[in-house]
């Protein structure tokens, strides 16, 4: 079963198409890698998703709400990190997430475990704006898994970490959906990351979808197209410069 | 979304503090004016309150207007500075209730002024005059129009800065518009006074038998801004 669906998803700002028509499909209990270089939408795309931006063709459901006229429903449901943190410098990083606790009228335990979850207890009393970047991502984080929430939208979330922190997020990210019963749809420009932790993968490059499905998959896609087939970062990359080649040559 | 998380969200920015230093220093302006020259002011024809507004009411509502700017910015800022307003604007919650809860919390915070100045009015009208009887009404009368008369300043001040990514275009247009205020304060005009930023520095004695008008039109000001600011949004969201 579909958690999130769009179709022909489609974003365009005058004459250029961040998002064009995309059909994306994200199974309920699964983690969703979103790849793609940057530039490619992925940001645009999850917005969008938000409600943060409005699209400009095509339609999504999210667990069988339809934005805009179930925008509140749907953002109650789903715990975002969108295009690195954004938090209240001048609070402390518990603060931040009591805000976010009371507009979710969640109960008071949920910042704490919130805070446990992503490493950030000891430093809670701290203000935000004295974190390092690692913990303003964590604190992101925390501000996402919050209440634990059935969907989440995390772009990039390991940007700025160091290489453990990195570490330690995946093996966070990659534990979700058996630990909260959650669905997660995380983005990244790094097939590697991905790999590590996605079930399934989209590929988006110029706001179009290139390949949705999962990995075993994607090396077929790629053995049809005679494109190399071993390594999934040749692959990533064949499929880019594939797609890149052929919209030269239509501009051509 | 409550009143309470909208207090919270601008703590230790300096939004508490500025504001009462702010009203400490308006209310401090009559005290000094006439106590340093009381023989100046006790012997005008008049009202003691109108001859104590007459002397101060000018100075102490452009620092009022200064305030309001100044609170509106700040509580802005914080939205904007670290990208929190994204965060909110991913919640379950409509934008048009933080600006208006802001809008309130301006407000709210520009009645602490507004009071310690009306406690300097008394004050100064007990220690260096000799007060009518009707002295406190009309000092009570004064605060409450004061006070009707704010609304607008805070209801542009907060849409401005709710639309502003950058505080110093806010604090900017404020201060560009208090200037405005001062040339315009000159020409004596309804249509010039109603400007959002000119109302405060009418009084009800000022006023006189047009107060309705006035507080008309402060109302009217306040709910046409309000409109404006929830099209404005409607707009930015939908260009985004």
């Amino acid at each position: 079963m579909n958690i999130i669906e769009t179709s022909d998803l489609t974003k365009k700002y005058g004459d250029f198409s961040a998002v064009s028509g995309i059909d994306m499909h994200i199974r309920k209990g699964t983690i969703y890698g979103f790849l793609g270089p940057n530039g490619a939408g992925k940001s645009t795309t999850m917005k969008m998703l938000l409600g943060l931006t409005k699209p400009t063709g095509g339609y999504f459901s999210i667990d069988g709400r339809r934005y805009p006229e179930d925008r509140t429903s749907i953002l109650r449901n789903v715990g975002s990190f969108i295009e690195g943190p954004a938090f209240y410098g001048n609070l402390t990083g518990e603060e931040n997430l009591e805000i976010i606790r009371k507009i979710l009228g969640l109960p008071r335990a949920a910042v704490a475990a919130a805070l446990k979850t992503v490493g950030l207890y000891e430093a809670r009393k701290r203000p935000s704006r004295k974190y390092s970047l690692g913990m303003k991502q964590r604190l992101g984080l925390a501000g996402a898994i919050i209440g634990h929430p059935p969907i989440l939208i995390l772009d990039e979330p390991t940007n700025g970490l160091d290489p453990s922190g990195i570490h330690e997020i995946r093996e966070l990210i990659r534990s979700l959906p058996k630990r909260y019963d959650c669905t997660v749809m995380v983005s990244s420009h790094l097939l590697s990351e991905i790999e590590l932790m996605a079930d399934d993968v989209g590929i988006l490059n110029h706001g179009k979808l290139l390949y949705e499905g999962t990995f075993s998959g994607l090396r077929d896609f790629a053995a049809d197209r005679g494109l190399p087939s071993k390594d999934l970062e040749d692959i990533f990359l064949s499929i880019i410069q594939e797609d890149n080649k052929s919209r030269g040559e239509i501009d051509r | 979304m409550s009143f309470s998380i909208e207090a919270k969200k601008v703590t230790r920015t300096g939004f508490y503090p500025a504001i009462i230093l702010g009203g400490i220093i308006a209310a401090a302006v009559p005290l000094i004016n006439i106590g340093a020259r009381p023989e100046n002011f006790v012997n005008r024809d008049g009202s003691t309150l109108a001859v104590i507004l007459n002397a101060n009411w000018s100075m102490v509502s452009m620092l009022n207007v200064f305030a309001v700017i100044l609170g509106a910015c700040v509580m802005w800022n914080v939205e904007y500075g670290e990208r929190a307003i994204e965060k909110m604007r991913t919640l379950p919650l409509k934008m048009s209730s933080i600006v208006g809860l802001k809008g309130i919390l301006l407000l709210t915070m520009a009645l602490v002024p507004v009071i310690l100045e009306h406690l300097s009015i008394v004050l100064c009208g007990y220690l260096w005059f000799a007060p009518e009887s009707n002295f406190i009404f009309d000092a009570t009368k004064n605060f409450i129009f004061s006070i009707l008369m704010l609304l607008p300043v805070c209801g542009v001040m907060t849409a401005i800065a709710s639309v502003c990514r950058n505080m110093w275009i806010s604090l900017g247009i404020g201060v560009i518009c208090v200037f405005a205020m001062t040339i315009m304060g000159g020409f004596d005009s309804f249509a010039v006074k109603i400007f959002p930023f000119s109302l405060p520095m009418i009084t009800f004695a000022e006023a006189g038998e047009t107060w309705p008008s006035y507080g008309t039109a402060s109302l009217l000001e306040t709910v046409i801004i309000s409109i404006a600011a929830g099209i404005i949004w409607k707009l930015k969201v939908k260009s985004e």
